[in-house]
């Protein structure tokens, strides 16, 4: 029985190369569609509810790896634009522990593309690849999508996608929002040059004052961060503020306050980049934190 | 004529699927990506995670912090990553990254595709997702990578109202982020 297994995972893992008809060139639009077949693929095993083990060794009646099985995760890196790796298994205290890893490596050639697909890493019970039935469909995905050479449907990708976001997240940190104080011997025309290069929308621009739109879309729409800039002689003073407006949600208190210390920060560098002596002073602005999911 | 979608991925409500970005040519280009970069990083919100570390011979709970780490592709095709990382108190970045929920890569597409898709005197921008993790059917992390995505985008937006942005999802809901009453980690 055990041979018989093995013979069949050897069969099952072992390697598969084969010239494929990806669109050339391969960097131009080859390297797009062989990396939406692996997105496919890797989507479709995601939508399967497999069971991954953190056992291992002998378990003859099967329990311990019954009480340590918890829910697959399929985990995919790409590596530069010529290389995919698929793995199936399980994250645990000690880092990653695999059913099985996939390679995918496209070879570009003046003559064509050829794949190699190879199974690096895998995980027996009695010479039995474990969840070998993902392991054999996601080869079959892939292979089968390269055959054909072209952009995927995508419909396991988008329901994976969509699913993700309407999953609950976590409650972001609570963070406060500083006002900061910059000090620059730019001249203020050269302060408005630099400020322009901060990436968010501006609202508002006066010879003293500068206003930026947090976001585009949602509440952070509706939230503005402003910049008051003052001519003191030999030095030019820039008082950065995004003033509180608690909205009742962390979520969207925690939006607000990451964005505004990121357009805080983008401003120091930018300024930074031409005044290595610029001076920084910060002053949080300390205010009650809102009640979590209301 | 070859259409767009036969050329590149328009699968818009994909957090997965690669965005090419237009903006006008500058001799600033590599600056104003590493800046849109670093901005849309810091602006994803953090959270804080309890996740289980081996102490000793022994299992015990720990809160991690999880946030946007970027950092540069030394000798690859991107110029710059980032990643969702579980950070444990002041260890070495690369420590962190080891704990990636998922890696998003940027880099300046010379091919003629990407140019002709963008239109003269532009320069492309690829945003690929280069790492993720799949759970019971939906993308790990979601939310961070599609306003991580979002932002990004908004960035070069800003910074050029003519920008072309075409491919995957880049638009932000409040309501995709809803919080969990407990931590939703079924990792052991």
């Amino acid at each position: 029985m055990g041979i018989s297994n093995r013979i069949a995972t050897k069969i099952r893992t072992a390697a598969k190369t084969e010239t494929v008809p990806l669109p050339r060139p391969y960097l131009d639009t080859g390297a797009v569609v062989a990396a939406a077949i692996v997105r496919a693929a890797a989507s479709t095993i995601g939508q399967l509810k497999l069971g991954s083990s953190t056992f291992r060794g002998q378990d003859v009646l099967g329990i311990r790896e019954a009480r340590s099985t918890y829910l697959s995760t399929v985990k995919v890196s790409q590596r530069g634009l010529v290389g995919w790796s698929v793995s199936l298994g399980v994250l645990t205290v000690s880092g990653w522990t695999a059913d099985w890893m996939v390679n995918v490596v496209v070879e570009d050639s003046p003559v064509g593309a050829t794949v190699n697909v190879t199974t690096p890493a895998t995980l027996t019970r009695d010479g039995t690849l474990v969840n070998k039935s993902a392991h054999g469909e996601l080869r079959d995905l892939v292979l089968s999508g390269l055959r054909a050479g072209k952009l995927p449907a995508g419909t396991a990708e988008l329901a994976v996608s969509k699913a993700g976001l309407a999953a609950e997240e976590l409650e972001p940190f609570y963070a406060l929002i500083p006002a900061q104080t910059l000090r620059t011997k730019l001249p203020v025309a050269e302060v408005h040059a630099t400020l322009a290069l901060v990436p968010f929308p501006v609202a508002d621009r006066q010879p003293d004052r500068l206003r930026w739109q947090l976001g585009t879309a949602g509440a952070l729409a509706d939230r503005f961060a402003h910049a008051r800039i003052t001519d003191q002689g030999d030095v030019r003073t820039i008082e950065l503020e995004c003033p509180p407006q608690p909205t009742g949600s962390a979520v969207l208190d925690g939006l607000v306050a990451r964005r505004a210390g990121a357009l805080f920060q983008s401003v120091q560098r930018t300024i930074y980049r031409l005044d290595r002596d610029i001076e920084i002073t910060s002053e949080p602005i300390i205010r009650q934190r809102p009640t979590a999911g209301v | 004529m070859t259409s767009t979608t036969e050329l590149f991925p328009s699968l818009a409500e994909s957090v997965l699927a690669p965005i090419l970005i237009g903006i006008t040519t500058t001799e600033r280009d590599t600056e104003v990506i590493g800046e849109v970069w670093d901005v849309a990083a810091f602006s994803v919100p953090v959270t804080s995670p309890v996740l289980k570390v081996l102490v000793g011979k022994a299992s015990q709970p720990l809160k991690h912090s999880r946030r946007v780490i970027t950092g540069v592709s030394v000798g690859g095709d991107y110029i710059k990553l980032a990643q969702l990382c579980d950070v444990r108190g002041d260890e070495p970045a690369a420590e962190s990254r080891k704990r990636s929920r998922w890696m998003v890569g940027v880099r300046i597409a010379p091919d003629d595709v990407s140019r002709q898709l963008v239109g003269p005197d532009r320069t492309p921008i690829r945003v690929d997702v280069m790492g993720y993790q799949l759970q019971a059917g939906r993308v790990l992390e979601a939310q961070q990578l599609a306003l991580f995505r979002h932002y990004v985008v908004a960035g070069f937006q800003a910074l050029d109202p003519a920008a072309v942005v075409l491919g995957g999802q880049h638009d932000w809901r409040d309501d995709w982020w809803s919080t969990a009453q407990t931590n939703p980690q079924s990792s052991p």
